[in-house]
């Protein structure tokens, strides 16, 4: 991102390609870059993961606490979420500067992950009314390539999949208090449910046609995007516009159930990556060596 | 001492070392295609990421630009689930503030702002595991990254942390030798002069052991010294082969 | 401003008591009938005024049900830092609940929605504006909540709209926001506070959707769904979205020309 120009000349071409279906880097414009993925990226997490889509490098650690719960949901844990978009991405984020953009990440994403039908939490209640299990998923924005969203929520869930919560046996004291005993041994763990879990699925509007996971330059020659929370089931958890053009009902109509496809099919393949990354997670030295 | 023995009678540290061994040092350079200079800096359990933007235009309104040199700007941050217990915010604390100046000290003098009129040097340090040391990993980080960026240095700035317990010097400590109150220095140097840019030290030491830990910690910085300097040999080797190969 | 998130009390911010209190959980009833009598498709009465805010280039205020909001457009005025400088015009909305907006007190997270909430509108008012006709000058737009009971967010795009038409800042089209509340098979037009908010159905599709909609130019400019939904729903839904703002659109014109017709009659007795 940092001082990135396109000139008028430049976005010409990329609309042009786009229209016979080919763009900058070969692919269609329904394709993915290709999406590397690691688990257990941060040792000293519960659960942690790191994705890079050609420039685009997120890391994501979840650190798991024990904390009241919200007193609208008593019996379900919480889960919070905090983007930090570090100014090695862009040195337009020193200091306060992606405060913003990190916020409006956190917003949607907690937006999409807050029904129960997508992800229970219930099973992430200690004590009713008293103790939960916290989720605090931290985002790091470590380069920025374009289609943000999509490699954030991709991210979220790998760390998801890795995250193991110790198990606790809750017993009831001489003073009739409920104590609470965490295992002994290190390696009963439990995982989280995570099938429904949704990703977000952008499509970006370049010229008349609908384009998935948009590079940087690609992404100034588009005015709108459709940002779309798909489960692997196909549904929908929160869909919002955004980019500063505006759509006619027809190609809203194309670009949700574009998106729903392409989701669907997105979680599938990420599904095999997710078994294949854990094979391999904690055998690599550090993912960036 | 709290329960633990830090050193114990056979020599050993608490994570097995020597007291004057440090810890595995592993290091990456152009980690990034877009920052001008990136490094990846493992040391032991703490991972420091560092990205060099610049030399260029001076950023937010000329008034800041120097005419006989370049402004070096730094930028400290910590993830939030980089130490054990949870971070509120990655910067903005105290500690990072410190860090930030320390950083920005040490590098004024470093690299030959001479060399780069009314221009501006960003260096921005992100630390991805905090197990210890964090300064002096953060400046070779650093260091690292402005090679990687080309920009003119005086020379390597290597840093290293030194410590004392029961009159040892313990070099590179970890999380668990540096909470311990009471011990504990950073030190910086540009190991060709063997000149001294920077030492810190936040808690208290001993005057007798001073001198001491701060020899031992040049020793470790001139340790870190070579295992870099045989790095970029290699690395510019390698380029250069490519280079060779392409004509 | 900060009524209600001293700094000082939140620092040693006390367990709310209510955390651990053993409610009687309240029975999932599907709601059959809605509160206030309305048939489903059926709109809260809704007042659309403007020229409230004499400072301002112009103004709106809408009323929905109990649900106020007001909105004030400043500008377009120079820019004169050079950094910003910009062929086109930089909008720039800002959204504020009032301390007393929304019932039981200022919520906790309330400044994280606000922000939401500005950018949402922010992007939903982008493509209405004419950017370009302004070179190198800021429009600002201010938008307050002063009593929050369910649509707020399409309240607020409507009275910006409103606003922007009475300043004389060239626009492509009116805009007008609409919501709904989907529950199950019964689509809620203009949900109450209490209905947005209402326990998701047992099965199907649930939650909220609110549109901003140019009907000229029949542009969507704005789109926030959130619950469980389908694209096939959605898309019924916003159809039914759009024929509801063109439904609310003379309604606005009213309001504009009642204002036009205002100053012709100041204008008279000025001269």
């Amino acid at each position: 991102m940092a001082n990135l120009a396109v000139s008028d000349s430049e976005k010409t071409f990329i609309i042009h390609g786009v229209e016979d279906n080919l763009r900058c880097d070969g692919r269609g414009c329904l394709d993915y870059r290709h999406i590397e993925l690691e688990l257990g990226a941060a040792p000293n997490c519960s659960g942690s993961s790191h994705v890079r889509i050609a420039n685009t490098d997120v890391l994501v650690g979840i650190k798991a606490e024990i904390a009241a719960p919200d007193h609208a949901a008593p019996d379900r844990g919480r889960i919070e979420f905090f983007v930090d978009l570090t100014a090695n991405a862009d040195p337009e984020f020193e200091g306060t500067g992606g405060d913003e953009l990190g916020q409006q990440i956190a917003g949607a994403l907690a937006e999409a992950y807050v029904s129960k039908r997508f992800l229970d939490l219930s099973s992430l209640c200690i004590v009713k009314n008293q103790q939960v299990w916290v989720l605090f998923v931290d985002i790091l924005i470590l380069e920025l390539g374009g289609s943000l969203y999509d490699a954030v929520s991709i991210a979220v869930k790998a760390a998801l999949y890795d995250l193991r919560i110790p198990k606790l046996t809750v017993s009831i004291g001489e003073d009739g208090k409920p104590e609470i005993e965490v295992s002994d041994d290190p390696h009963t763990q439990e995982p989280l449910a995570i099938a429904n879990v949704p990703c977000f699925v952008t499509l970006s509007k370049i010229g008349s046609q609908f384009v998935v996971d948009v590079s940087q330059e690609e992404a100034e020659c588009s005015t709108v995007n459709m940002c779309c929370a798909i489960a692997p089931n196909g549904r929908m958890a929160t869909t919002m516009k955004t980019g500063v053009g505006s759509l006619h009902p027809d190609s809203l109509i194309e670009a949700l159930q574009l998106a729903q496809e392409i989701g669907v099919a997105l979680h599938k393949a990420l599904h095999k990556q997710f078994v294949k990354a854990q094979e391999l997670s904690g055998r690599t030295n550090g993912f960036l060596l | 001492m709290s329960g633990h023995q830090y050193l114990s009678e056979e020599g050993f540290r608490v994570d097995g070392r020597r007291a004057q061994e440090m810890r595995k040092l592993d290091c990456s350079l152009g980690v990034f295609a877009q920052a001008d200079g990136s490094a990846y800096v493992k040391e032991g359990n703490t991972v420091v990421l560092a990205a060099v933007y610049g030399p260029h235009e001076v950023r937010g309104g000329r008034v800041k630009a120097l005419h006989d040199r370049a402004v070096v700007n730094c930028q400290f941050s910590a993830a939030t689930f980089s130490t054990a217990e949870r971070k509120r915010r990655p910067r903005g604390d105290t500690k990072s503030v410190e860090m930030t100046l320390h950083l920005q000290q040490t590098f004024e003098t470093a690299i030959l702002t001479k060399l780069y009129p009314r221009c501006q040097i960003d260096i921005f340090v992100e630390v991805l595991q905090a197990d210890g040391s964090i300064l002096s990993v953060a400046i070779n980080a650093a260091t690292m990254a402005l090679v990687d960026a080309g920009i003119g240095l005086r020379d390597y700035v290597c840093a290293c942390s030194a410590g004392v317990f029961n009159d040892a010097a313990l070099l590179d400590l970890n999380n668990l030798e540096e909470s311990q109150k009471g011990t504990g220095l950073t030190v910086a140097i540009l190991p060709k002069t063997e000149r001294i840019v920077l030492v810190d030290m936040s808690s208290k030491i001993h005057s007798d052991h001073v001198s001491k830990t701060i020899e031992a910690a040049i020793e470790g910085c001139k340790d870190i010294h070579a295992t870099f300097d045989a790095k970029i040999k290699e690395r510019v080797g390698r380029l250069a082969a490519l280079i060779n190969t392409e004509n | 401003m900060n009524l209600g998130s001293d700094r000082k009390t939140r620092v040693a911010a006390s367990v709310p008591y209510q955390r651990f209190m053993v409610r009687p959980r309240e029975p999932e009833k599907e709601f059959c009938k809605r509160k206030d009598g309305r048939r489903d498709e059926e709109l809260r009465p809704r007042i659309f005024e403007s020229g409230l805010v004499s400072d301002a280039s112009g103004s709106g205020y809408v009323e929905q049900g109990s649900t106020k909001v007001v909105a004030a457009v400043f500008g377009p005025r120079e820019v004169t830092r050079r950094k910003e400088f910009s062929l086109k015009a930089q909008l720039r909305c800002v959204f504020t609940f009032e301390p007393f907006a929304t019932p039981g007190g200022r919520q906790e997270n309330i400044s994280l929605l606000e922000q939401r909430y500005s950018s949402w509108l922010e992007e939903s008012l982008k493509p209405v504006v004419q950017l370009r006709r302004y070179p190198k000058a800021s429009i600002d737009i201010r938008v307050t909540c002063l009593e929050n009971d369910g649509g707020v967010l399409a309240a607020a795009l409507t009275a910006c709209g409103i606003a922007l038409a009475t300043s004389g800042i060239e626009t492509f089209d009116l805009v007008i926001g609409v919501n709904l509340r989907a529950h199950g098979d019964r689509v809620l037009m203009d949900p109450s506070h209490a209905e947005e908010d209402a326990a998701p159905s047992r099965e199907g599709t649930y939650g909220n959707v609110t549109l901003g909609f140019m009907p000229v130019l029949c542009q969507i400019t704005g789109l926030l769904q959130t619950g469980d939904s389908e694209p096939a729903t959605l898309c019924q839904q916003i159809s039914s979205l759009i024929k509801i703002a063109h439904g609310v659109k003379p309604l606005m014109e009213e309001c504009l020309i009642d204002l036009g017709k205002l100053q012709e009659k100041l204008s008279e007795v000025q001269m």
